[in-house]
């Protein structure tokens, strides 16, 4: 550590060696602290059903790999998680879209309600899922989409509208108006200059709202047990809360279903660790 | 009229709507942008935001007719103490993770800043994990942790000689502490994050200027490094208490609210009204408690969020 990185921080004046240690010890405990539950997870996954319950500290005697398998069929899991892709793979690529475009009007278009539209999506920022909740199940029994995909897919992307529409005009207004000049002057309409020059330019927000907006709808849990009932349309956190509901006590099948549930979002978030901190800085000390 | 005219007629109509539609998004395309997004954000966000006052005064059970009923859903819920113990629950729990989430999250960041970069980044990964985990997942690890007799926690508290076996979720006293508990685990780490990204955004010039005229690290800390974490420190409180309203996952899944009402919280109970006691009216009024709650809050976080900008600005 060099003597530079102490910006302001009192740690070293006020004590000694002493405090610095054992505040760089903390750090490492708390790191222990959040890997303990997700050890303990792994290592209940693969135990059988009776040592959970006689040995719940020990490691396994023999792993029992066959726990993912039998949660994935006879728990339901493979189902589950191929609703979890496909509602979620939907969403995705309709909120990337219609947020680009949307944020595409606000910045490149001069209209009287320019401004007024751009605050009308951000003040959906200010409107949690869970207040929402009985409304849009009237609505979506109204419509009849309740136990479809549909219902899900369209509370999610409209949820999903307001942010991605605010980080993506954020981006949008850093690229150089001369780049859609030039593209217009040799042919382009409104669409093409969209297609061709923003978003091709615009490939890291994109990204960083993709993996944000991935991780968010991956796990939402509210909608997913209220909207969906039909055990063939559950998708993944809905599934978990079946599937304890079925089998309550099996914790060794349920350990391995939490994994297979959780699995995507951890490799994401380990694959795409750098987009995803510029999302949360972009989202957070800018705005 | 002949059908052959009727036809022709419906194809002048479709044809002039054609056209109208084609005028419309030429002399104004940035309609023809707008509309995708317009079409789902209309009926799937504006319209329930709305929607949910007009709920809050009819009687309705999710099926069949409604009839209007005025402030009757507003009196029946509010008279009972239910919503009362359910707000104050989440007053707690709003309160507990100011402290360790925000406030032990600041001193978390304060540390790990200090680190070379090779550790920040170690730091930052296992930090983040949790919030990317699935909250009923958690829920689920975390209920099995505190399951009385062969749970993790109490299994260790008997290793180590103690004959202390407390029951957590299962207890009145304990439950709302024991879900509190959860969700620092969970969210404490991307607290640490957005300090992190504070720190960062502080001029590290100021900082040395600030040493060159002979000012000690709390001397910089305090008339330096604080005054512009202000900002940060206001979105990142107000978010924390806004999240704590809104909590329903770590309730729904460890106690449904229970044990009796011990740990019920105002998302539980509009849900428990709705679709349990097919209720939707006074589930809607509850709603409309809840949202208002949560717009003055965002409210507040912009008005503060403003004149913090504007003082930076001058």
């Amino acid at each position: 550590m060099s003597t530079e990185s102490d910006y302001g921080i009192p740690v070293r004046e006020i004590g000694s060696e002493l405090v610095e240690k054992l505040s760089g010890l903390m750090a490492f405990v708390v790191t222990g602290i959040f890997l303990v539950p997700i050890g303990l997870l792994l290592v209940t996954s693969v135990k059988s059903r009776t040592e959970i319950f006689t040995n719940p500290l020990a490691l396994p005697a023999e792993f029992q790999f066959e726990n993912y398998a039998n949660a994935w069929t006879t728990g339901g899991f493979g189902q589950y998680f191929l609703n979890s892709v496909i509602v979620v793979g939907i969403s995705l690529v309709f909120i990337l879209l219609l947020s680009s475009l949307a944020a595409y009007a606000l910045v490149q278009f001069d209209f009287p309600a320019d401004n007024f539209m751009l605050v009308f999506f951000l003040a959906g920022f200010m409107i949690p899922p869970q207040v929402l909740l009985v409304p849009l199940y009237t609505i979506m029994n109204a419509l009849n989409l309740l136990n479809t995909y549909y219902s899900l897919i369209f509370a999610y992307i409209a949820f999903g509208l307001p942010f991605s529409v605010f980080l993506l005009r954020q981006f949008f207004v850093t690229i150089p108006d001369t780049y859609a000049e030039a593209a217009r002057m040799d042919g382009c309409n409104e669409l093409q200059v969209f297609f061709r020059v923003y978003l091709p330019l615009s490939m890291p927000a994109l990204a960083a709202v993709a993996i944000y907006q991935f991780v968010f709808l991956w796990n939402e849990f509210l909608y997913a047990i209220i909207f969906i009932t039909d055990d063939t349309l559950r998708t993944l956190p809905a599934g978990l809360m079946a599937f304890q509901g079925q089998y309550s006590g099996d914790w060794a099948q349920l350990a391995a279903g939490i994994v297979i549930a959780v699995t995507p979002t951890v490799i994401f978030f380990l694959l795409f660790q750098r987009q995803f901190m510029r999302g949360i800085s972009m989202g957070t000390t800018k705005g | 009229m002949s059908t052959q005219k009727q036809g022709s007629n419906l194809r002048a109509v479709a044809s002039s709507a054609v056209a109208i539609t084609k005028s419309v998004f030429e002399e104004r395309p940035h309609w023809l942008f707008l509309l995708p997004a317009l079409l789902i954000y209309l009926p799937f966000l504006v319209i329930p935001a709305l929607g949910i006052f007009g709920l809050s005064v009819f009687q309705w059970s999710g099926l069949g007719d409604m009839s209007f009923n005025g402030i009757e859903n507003f009196v029946r819920a509010f008279t009972s103490d239910i919503v009362y113990t359910s707000l104050w629950h989440n007053i707690e729990i709003a309160f507990w993770s100011l402290v360790l989430q925000a406030g032990v999250g600041l001193v978390l960041a304060l540390v790990i800043y200090r680190f070379s970069d090779r550790w920040r980044q170690f730091f930052q990964v296992t930090y983040l994990l949790p919030m990317t985990l699935m909250s009923v997942a958690v829920s689920m690890v975390w209920g099995y942790m505190y399951n009385p007799s062969y749970g993790v926690l109490n299994t260790v508290i008997k290793a180590l000689g103690s004959d202390w076996s407390p029951l957590w979720i299962g207890s009145e006293s304990q439950a709302l502490y024991a879900i509190i508990i959860v969700a620092t685990w969970q969210w404490t780490g991307f607290r640490v994050i957005l300090w992190l990204a504070g720190l960062d955004s502080i001029d590290e010039s100021l900082l040395e200027a600030a040493r060159i005229d002979g000012a000690g690290p709390i001397q910089r800390f305090r008339y330096i490094t604080l005054p512009l974490l202000k900002p940060v420190a206001i979105f990142i409180s107000i978010y924390t208490i806004i999240g704590s309203f809104n909590s329903f996952v770590y309730v729904w899944v460890m106690t449904r609210g229970g044990p009796g009402h011990a740990s019920e919280v105002m998302v539980t109970w509009i849900y428990k009204n709705a679709f349990l006691q097919s209720n939707f009216g006074r589930a809607a009024a509850i709603s409309v408690l809840l949202f208002v709650i949560v717009l003055l809050l965002s409210l507040l976080n912009m008005r503060l969020g403003d004149r913090e900008a504007g003082g930076a600005n001058p």
